[in-house]
């Protein structure tokens, strides 16, 4: 077994981090506090409260204390000051975007401001973690994190792997969304992801396996990656350049939980499948003309362009046929399985097209090496336990202090713009915590609250260091890894999508253009569609973890030309635009509420001043209040989170 | 200037273009070149080096059949029905539904022993465009994106990207800005390229200015990154929306009697329209052609799918050849893998990454040249194998550009596998 790879036995470490015998007063009780807090939340009377009596931030109150002690500590240390509180609406559109994804509506905005009561920002916060949205948006952001595509973005189809197509993916996304609504505990989520079995269509959970099309190495990879914050593709092929305790023989070891699973195909679906081939080329001979090439059927959604002038439309044919559209769909449907250990029936359910030989060799290769826990113990195989739930159970167990302080990290990162790790999956020696008390403290608390993923977020979003300005002035900025400031992060595509089409009030419009109200979900059929043309282009191949905002030609046509936002300040009924104008005769009244829309707050007197000279100046003034709403919508203000 | 040096907004350092500093402002960070990597030793010891100023990839999705194209065994089991053609290479024979290329064989160098190992079209194309293996960890950028950061120019009109048929390879750790521009049919207009009705260039001018007006003020007390890359973004935009050259995509400009030997199919008008792009300096075009995998019908469907490829690869070529272009424009042509030598059931092939066949044309490029070969039965690679490595130390090589280290997310990374090595057969002296 390994040394655990710890920045406390990195002497390049140190020096980033105080001696601790020279940590303030302060610090040193924090620490102590710490320890204790597992304990103190237990003893709290309210922390067991049903939900609907809980005071709200009460339960999480000490963690939270603690978490701004240990960021203050470091700020007093450099001696640098932090930026004053945010005021509430500042606030308001912030933790609406991270926990939401979306900014809040006018009227939102203006029930918050005047809402006197002192508890407010808490009980927000608890509203909008209740709130389908949340579950909605977090669903993708894991789906993101667990699969690196954007959810819904139907344009780029395919690239999720053969295995997460159609069935498999919806099914996929249908199962996080239940997770996120239902705050499953994260060490379970965790499990159900690493060891899922069972049909694609049928266990989402599967979808983090079929992502990877059933490969070792990549899964290796990706679990290491997701739930480990650590890259460890890099060992691969070599050992490690920088890291000397990363081997090859360990990502092997990793990499061999995963050998003995195999997808599947499901014989009915199979037999449907060629049915499905057979009616399709007859009915091709009736047609009698030279098929436009495609092996992937018409349940691929991939028409578009295939079409050639005045040739009969095979595919839209069959796509209408109920029956042939599932059998296509289907097609790629698989039941995952563990092989018991040892039993070795290598190649059987592998799919037309797979290089068998070599992979065979590969995985034999493989099967042979006893698999080994990254930076963890040699697991055995047990009776009766797959090697893939043996990994499972390891990488969930409290032993394993990575797997907390990687979730804690990632979260801390999404809301505070960095990570305390950062980037948030590069845990390495090389590579220390910023405040490895903090994160070590708000490990703990996770695990000590039963891996409770909401507890979190209001453990984080209900502090002071969340809640400050991001407002920085007169001295140059310091060091973003203190948290000085609240951050500024571009906000991600599908932030972007939903703060245009709430801002603009184009719900309405893009429902109609789908041509179906939205059935009580957050994406109406228009909207769904919009998104999928939207994120082709906002799209970028990053990942989760893109923090800087880099528009591209087509982004910039798209803002300054497209038909969405164009469409949006048009005056069509709905939009916002065409309800300022109709409902506020005043020019104050105007722009208070174009800037509640785009900015959820009011235009200081400066603004007011610059704001109307510019729409006044010309002859048009309905056309001078698009141009200013224009404005503000492709500004940095409306385009990030502050 | 017009300003005084206080009153230099971001739009103006972009407009007037600060050299290296302008340049470097708007690199992601995390894509910042670190170091070079090793002297580049094949540069002085293998001709060719830095001879094409331009590339044209002609990428056949799906895996196009060596048997039904470049590298045909006739008389074989593995054969099937393909007739072939003699070519201006003596005792060199293709496909016989590719007689203009047929012809022009004389200007390509044919490499019959690509070799590769990704059998799965979303994971071959992965690693034919970026040069590696799809991994979880890191997403390598194409080679036109490469190519976009290594030889855009801060103030071109164009994108330095284009890819046209197919959605392209992204730029991966590269960043958005070297994203390809997408143009999914040629025959269609660029989206958005248009001013809404009544938004003319004074009026959207005003727009941006109010926009700056704001953004600095955002940047005052928010700090300046994120208004750059906006400005950054509008302004490229708007250069393409003002730029005389944005009529290169627009290829019902080009006069019939030189639009005619393309065709009208989607190949053929892509090809136009990249040629159109070449001229106008575009640094990289992608043409990409669907339909190659051919499990079933193969034989039949190769013969259809190749009357639209010679068309329009050899009007690409004349054209090119005919103005001078083709000296400093490498013309690439490949795709996902080559196909199985057994025939199915359903007259087809299977996915086949371990022999392939691809060619090149153009800047340095010794043409008349078969490099490497497959063996009886099409089965492998009998000498000379290419790998994917070796390609990109080819294109690298061919382009100029040595091999960097870059970095994404603070972790360490080879521009292309140190494992390649050009393949000097490829270029003339």
């Amino acid at each position: 077994m390994h040394t655990p790879i710890r920045p406390s036995h990195d002497p390049a470490g140190q020096d980033r981090r105080a001696d601790q015998s020279r940590r303030p007063l302060a610090l040193r009780l924090l620490l102590a506090l710490g320890a204790c807090l597992p304990v103190l939340a237990l003893a709290l009377p309210l922390a067991a409260a049903p939900e609907s009596e809980r005071a709200p931030g009460r339960d999480t109150g000490p963690t939270t204390a603690a978490l701004d002690a240990a960021i203050a500590a470091h700020l007093a240390d450099a001696g640098v000051t932090p930026s004053g509180p945010a005021d509430d609406l500042e606030f308001l559109r912030r933790v609406r975007l991270d926990l939401t994804g979306t900014v809040p509506s006018v009227s939102e905005a203006e029930t918050f401001r005047k809402d006197p009561a002192l508890d407010k920002r808490a009980r927000k916060i608890d509203e909008l973690l209740a709130s389908p949205q949340y579950a909605e948006f977090w669903s993708h952001l894991w789906y993101r994190a667990l699969t690196g595509l954007t959810p819904n973005g139907a344009m780029r189809q395919g690239e999720q792997g053969r295995l997460l197509r159609g069935p498999a993916d919806e099914t996929f996304q249908a199962w996080l969304l239940e997770q996120a609504g239902s705050n499953t505990p994260y060490d379970r989520f965790a499990r159900e992801l690493i060891a899922a079995t069972g049909r694609t269509n049928a266990n989402g959970a599967t979808g983090f396996y079929a992502r990877r099309d059933a490969k070792p190495n990549d899964l290796a990879g990706a679990v290491s990656k997701t739930f480990l914050g650590v890259k460890i593709q890099s060992a691969q092929c070599h050992d490690h350049m920088y890291e000397p305790t990363w081997k090859q023989v360990d990502f092997k070891g990793m990499a061999s939980f995963f050998v003995l699973s195999t997808p599947r195909p499901i014989p009915e679906y199979q037999q449907a499948y060629r049915e499905a081939e057979k009616a399709r080329e007859a009915r091709r001979q009736e047609m009698g003309e030279a098929m436009e090439p495609g092996a992937d059927g018409p349940g691929e959604g991939k028409g578009a362009g295939k079409k050639g002038a005045g040739k009969p439309d095979l595919d839209g044919e069959l796509r209408r046929d109920p029956k042939l559209r599932e059998a296509f769909r289907n097609r790629y449907v698989m039941d995952v399985q563990d092989l018991e250990p040892r039993t070795l029936a290598l190649g059987r359910g592998r799919m037309k097209g797979d290089k068998v030989p070599e992979q065979l060799q590969e995985r034999a290769e493989l099967a042979a090496i006893t698999p080994k826990a990254w930076m963890g113990p040699t697991l055995s195989d047990l009776p009766g336990l797959s090697r893939r739930e043996l990994l499972a159970r390891w990488v969930t167990s409290d032993d394993n202090p990575y797997f907390a302080q990687a979730l804690v990290n990632r979260y801390w990162g999404q809301l505070f713009g960095r990570g305390l790790v950062n980037p948030i999956d590069d845990f390495t020696s090389s590579n220390a915590p910023s405040h490895p008390e903090l994160l070590a403290l708000l490990a703990s608390d996770f695990k000590a609250n039963g891996y409770d993923l909401k507890r979190l977020l209001r453990v984080l979003t209900n502090s002071a260091a969340y809640q400050r300005t991001s407002r920085w002035e007169g001295s140059p900025e310091p060091d973003p890894q203190l948290f000085a400031r609240a951050s500024v992060k571009p906000l991600s595509n599908e932030q972007l999508f939903q703060a245009l089409v709430r801002a603009t009030g184009s719900e309405g419009l893009l429902d109609r253009a789908g041509g179906r109200e939205a059935r009580g979900q957050a994406y109406g059929k228009g909207k769904e569609f919009a998104f999928a043309s939207f994120s082709f282009l906002f799209d970028d191949d990053e990942g989760a973890e893109a923090d800087e905002f880099a528009g591209s030609i087509p982004q910039g046509l798209f803002l300054m030309n497209g038909r969405m936002i164009q469409g949006a300040l048009a005056s069509l009924p709905g939009t916002t635009v065409a309800r300022v104008l109709s409902e506020q005769t005043t020019d104050a009244g105007r722009l208070e509420q174009l800037y509640l829309a785009a900015y959820g707050r009011s235009p200081d007197a400066d603004e007011r001043r610059t704001a109307l000279a510019y729409v006044r100046r010309g002859q048009d003034e309905r056309a001078g209040w698009q141009d200013l709403f224009w404005v503000l919508l492709n500004s940095s203000e409306f385009m990030s989170n502050h | 200037m017009r300003h005084s040096t206080s009153n230099h907004s971001r739009r103006d350092l972009l407009r007037y273009g600060v050299g290296a500093a302008a340049a470097g402002l708007f690199l992601p960070a995390f894509a910042r070149r670190l170091w070079a990597d090793e002297a580049p030793a094949t540069a002085a010891s293998v001709p060719g080096f830095g001879r094409a100023r331009q590339v044209v990839f002609l990428y056949m999705i799906g895996g196009p059949s060596h048997f039904e194209t470049f590298d045909p065994k006739p008389g074989t089991s593995q054969g099937g029905p393909t007739r072939t053609l003699a070519t201006a290479q003596t005792g060199v024979h293709i496909a016989d539904s590719l007689p203009g290329l047929a012809q022009r064989l004389d200007k390509i160098a044919l490499v019959r022993s690509m070799t590769s190992k990704e059998g799965n079209h979303d994971r071959a194309r992965y690693l034919v465009h970026t040069g590696y293996a799809p991994q979880p960890t890191v997403v390598h950028p194409s080679f036109g994106a490469i190519l976009s950061h290594e030889k855009g120019q801060p103030e071109a009109e164009l994108p330095e990207f284009v890819s046209i048929g197919g959605p392209g390879v992204g730029p991966g750790y590269l960043g958005v800005h070297h994203a390809p521009f997408v143009v999914l049919d040629a025959k269609q207009p660029i989206a958005n390229l248009d001013a809404p009705a009544g938004v003319n260039d004074a009026r959207r001018d005003e727009r941006l200015k109010m926009l700056e007006k704001l953004n600095d003020g955002f940047a005052r007390t928010r700090g300046g990154a994120l208004p750059e890359a906006q400005d950054a973004m509008f302004d490229k935009a708007r250069r393409l929306m003002d730029s005389a050259k944005s009529v290169a995509f627009d290829i019902a400009k080009e006069p019939a009697g030189s639009a005619r030997p393309y065709g009208t199919t989607r190949f053929g008008t892509a090809c136009l329209q990249a040629r159109r792009l070449i001229d106008a300096g575009v640094t990289c075009v992608e043409v990409m052609m669907n339909g190659w995998d051919t499990h079933d019908d193969g034989f039949a469907r190769c013969k259809a799918l190749n009357a639209e490829l010679d068309q329009g690869a050899s009007a690409l070529l004349d054209d090119l050849a005919a103005s001078g272009k083709l000296s400093e424009t490498l013309v690439v042509w490949l795709g996902d893998f080559g196909r199985t030598p057994q025939i199915t059931p359903s007259q087809g092939r299977g996915h086949h990454p371990q022999v392939w066949s691809a060619w090149f044309a153009g800047a340095g490029i010794q043409g008349g040249r078969v490099i490497g070969a497959s063996d009886a039965g099409g089965e492998r690679v009998k000498e000379r194998p290419v790998t994917i490595p070796d390609l990109f130390a080819s294109l690298l090589h061919a382009t100029g550009l040595e091999n960097k280290q870059f970095s994404s997310n603070g972790r360490p990374i080879m521009l292309r596998d140190k494992e390649g090595k050009v393949v000097p057969e490829l270029f003339s002296a």
